[in-house]
């Protein structure tokens, strides 16, 4: 009997960790029928993306994980070429795993010195030409504090102007963007030379969505990669959750797992709840507004600020088993992306939390992009409401479901199974053995 | 009685339509006073089915015309034959109307004696989140005569304040100046419609609320860059109000307001003229449409010419006029 192939996975996110990527690699392998080590990061909660909760009873008798030191990114890739350089007979193939970068860093580094080897590399999300990358990295923007830029926000009478030119205050200001600006050109570079060698010298490359494999590929120059792209979306484990049955809640209750921040905000949705406090002084007695996870601070001030606390309540960010019950047990699941409205057309994310919706069959109520990956699989497996960032628009559809008993399109039992851990670890197996084949 | 008949063209938006329906459809004790007209202008996608769906559930206030693609003015035209309700406004299919306000707006509507009932419209921006309020100030309880607007239209928002998503008027009072109707397969017809409402509206009131939701950030909206590629659509509605200028039976506040619209559409037609997306033959054929401006209508020519250097002057920055076309003005070569 031929021998089961095994894979090295390089990803930086994985359980026991909590965090998103890791989670939606775990659901993914588990289900495979290959065997994977994957590379990982010692369990060291670094910074806001991971959760700080340990998974430890997320195992899959399929996958063995290699943690290491992740005192830096520098040091894990390094260590990581050398236990691939002494292991590399153990191995039929590589994955790779973004974000962050430095995973395909690593694969980068084990096909240079063993071109042989098989490559799967798999984008979570896209590393260059995407709205997060490009505010990080401050590109395309103009240095806010030059003179130039205040002209063009407000006018000014000359001696304003010239008070401007000589003032010390904005002179450091402008030195200081610019500099951060530099800092973020150089890691802006370092992350397309990354994109491109992985376009180049991967086997197989991984995108979750159509709009991410699209516009991956948008650039002319890169075009001629685009028929090593495969799609694979994220998944549901219907094993992880523990309740079978809804339970009937006293009242309305919508919640959100997961992290939100300054991009990825709350904002519209707050103010649409505000709107409805202020047309019903019982709004509290019909619904609630349940955030586990991280939040900006703008937006739990936003809550103080205008007396929301009876309605939207924060609570501590959650073990991933405890949320897909919390999950399980609301009567609706608020979806929330960034609005990159204006910079890019449709959303090309696909949020790993949409899946677990799904797969709970709780309601969602998605404040997306109209037309973007997650919206799309909204309409098509039912299930859910998709509203814009408007205020006005998320107060309409709350004061339908409030008030109205509204409720969407029932889910399509046929079209869910799509996304179940095991149909989408088919597609990754049948990737993997067009690879092992050729 | 329908106290309100809306009509809705709708091409191609089966991804918004259901919010404009359920907006409107959201208050069960008004829903009888309505009269929604839903025009398929020829949608390839699911609109139609997605109308359908909403006549079969109310089909008491709710009708679908089905038609070939004609543009949103054909589509204004055909919902205006059908409809029966006592005012008539128009609402597109990818905008909507706030829940509150609309209840106490068509409960007003049901005594209203003016020809013309004014409300606020909110301009939705998608990409910031912001929304952005337009008010008329008229401040009287009983409707005012349209001489009035004279006043208005020397104001900046003017189109805003007066335009297809602020103005709901008598359905008869518009039919009787409804003639050939609305340019088909043409842009920029709300202008049109603006023109023909002053045509036959005499007296005005206003509702201080805020019904209309004017969404920007959908992909492919007139606004914005597809102004350089309907600039003939642009053109062609700008002939037409010239026009109506004319027509001596009409009265003469109507001139001086058109004359409002048409300075301000002016500016933006000539806006464009050094626009690098502009290609040269539309950069000539604005050359001739300013020939036939300074031949036949020299009175808009000379008007328009003061209007763009002041625009300049007063505010440099914002200014989509080019100082080209300044120059291209001052040195009058033609």
């Amino acid at each position: 009997m031929k021998k089961r192939e095994r894979g090295f996975v390089i990803s930086w996110y994985y359980p026991p960790g909590n965090s998103s990527e890791g989670l939606v690699t775990f659901k993914l392998l588990g289900h495979s029928k290959y065997f994977y080590d994957v590379w990982t990061r010692a369990n060291q909660w670094q910074n806001v993306w991971d959760r700080k909760s340990d998974e430890r009873e997320l195992v899959a008798k399929n996958v063995r994980t290699i943690e290491n030191d992740c005192s830096s990114m520098e040091k894990w890739v390094k260590n990581g070429l050398e236990y691939f350089t002494q292991h590399r007979d153990e191995y039929d193939f590589i994955m790779s795993r973004s974000m962050p970068a430095e995973s395909h860093e690593l694969a980068i580094k084990i096909k240079e010195r063993f071109p042989d080897i098989k490559w799967v590399a798999s984008f979570g999300d896209p590393i260059v030409n995407t709205p997060y990358i490009d505010a990080i990295t401050m590109n395309g923007e103009n240095n806010p504090f030059r003179v130039r830029e205040y002209l063009r926000r407000e006018k000014l009478s000359i001696p304003r102007t010239a008070k401007l030119i000589l003032s010390p205050v904005r002179n450091a200001k402008s030195y200081l963007w610019q500099r951060d600006k530099q800092v973020g050109e150089k890691e802006a570079k370092k992350l397309r030379t990354i994109n491109n060698n992985v376009l180049q010298k991967a086997d197989v490359l991984i995108y979750n969505n159509e709009y991410q494999y699209e516009h991956a590929f948008s650039d002319i120059k890169l075009k001629k990669y685009k028929n090593k792209g495969r799609i694979l979306e994220h998944s549901f484990d219907a094993d992880l959750y523990s309740i079978e049955q809804k339970l009937k809640n006293d009242k309305l209750t919508f919640i959100y797992v997961g992290h939100l921040d300054d991009t990825r905000n709350a904002n519209s949705l707050f103010r649409a709840i505000l709107h409805l406090k202020k047309k019903d002084a019982d709004l509290d007695k019909k619904v609630s507004f349940d955030f586990y996870g991280h939040l900006s601070e703008k937006n739990k001030l936003y809550v103080l600020e205008h007396r929301l606390t009876d309605v939207i309540k924060i609570h501590e960010d959650v073990g991933y088993l405890e949320s897909l019950k919390i999950i399980k047990s609301a009567d609706w699941a608020i979806l929330i992306d960034a609005n990159f409205t204006g910079l890019v057309d449709d959303c090309i994310y696909l949020p790993a939390k949409l899946m677990d919706y799904i797969g709970a069959r709780t309601k969602v109520f998605s404040i997306s992009h109209v037309k973007g990956a997650g919206s799309d699989i909204i309409r098509d497996v039912g299930g859910g409401k998709v509203v814009t960032h408007n205020a006005d628009d998320i107060y309409l559809y709350l004061s339908k479901i409030i008030y109205k008993g509204y409720s969407p399109v029932p889910y399509d039992e046929k079209k869910v199974q799509q996304y179940s851990a095991k149909e989408i670890a088919k597609k990754l197996d049948c990737i993997e053995d067009e690879l092992m084949e050729n | 009685m329908k106290v309100l008949s809306i009509i809705i063209p709708t091409y191609n938006t089966e991804l918004y339509i259901e919010r404009c329906l359920d907006s409107l459809l959201y208050n069960d004790k008004i829903i009888k006073y309505l009269d929604i007209i839903i025009v398929n202008d020829g949608s390839s996608d699911a609109s139609l089915k997605i109308a359908k769906k909403y006549q079969g559930l109310y089909y008491d206030s709710v009708k679908v015309v089905d038609k070939k693609n004609g543009g949103h003015g054909s589509a204004v035209n055909a919902g205006l034959v059908v409809a029966v309700g006592k005012y008539v406004r128009v609402l597109d299919s990818d905008d909507w109307v706030d829940i509150d306000n609309f209840k106490e707006y068509v409960e007003r509507l049901k005594d209203e004696k003016a020809d013309l009932v004014v409300t606020d419209v909110r301009k939705q921006h998608l990409y910031d989140e912001s929304e952005l309020d337009f008010k008329f100030k008229e401040n009287s309880d009983r409707p005012i005569s349209i001489e009035k607007v004279k006043k208005k239209v020397l104001e900046e928002n003017f189109f805003f304040e007066f335009s297809i998503h602020s103005m709901t008027i008598l359905t008869e009072r518009l039919k009787e100046v409804w003639g050939d109707g609305l340019l088909e397969k043409t842009f920029y017809v709300d202008q049109q419609f603006v023109a023909k409402i002053f045509m036959c509206a005499k007296n005005f009131i206003e509702y201080h609320i805020n019904i209309y939701m004017y969404f920007i950030g959908r992909p492919g909206q007139s606004m914005g860059e597809g102004f350089f590629k309907h600039i003939n659509d642009h053109e062609r509605v700008l002939r037409w109000l010239l026009k109506t200028t004319d027509d001596n039976k009409l009265p003469e506040y109507y001139r001086t307001i058109v004359s409002r619209q048409i300075i301000l559409m002016l500016r933006t037609h000539y806006g464009a003229y050094d626009q690098q997306k502009l290609s040269k033959q539309k950069k000539a054929e604005i050359i001739n449409f300013d020939k036939f401006l300074k031949n036949n209508y020299g009175k808009y020519y000379q008007l328009a010419r003061v209007s763009f250097i002041m625009k300049r002057i007063l505010n440099p920055m914002k200014d989509s006029v080019s100082a080209k076309m300044i120059r291209y003005y001052k040195k009058g070569e033609r």
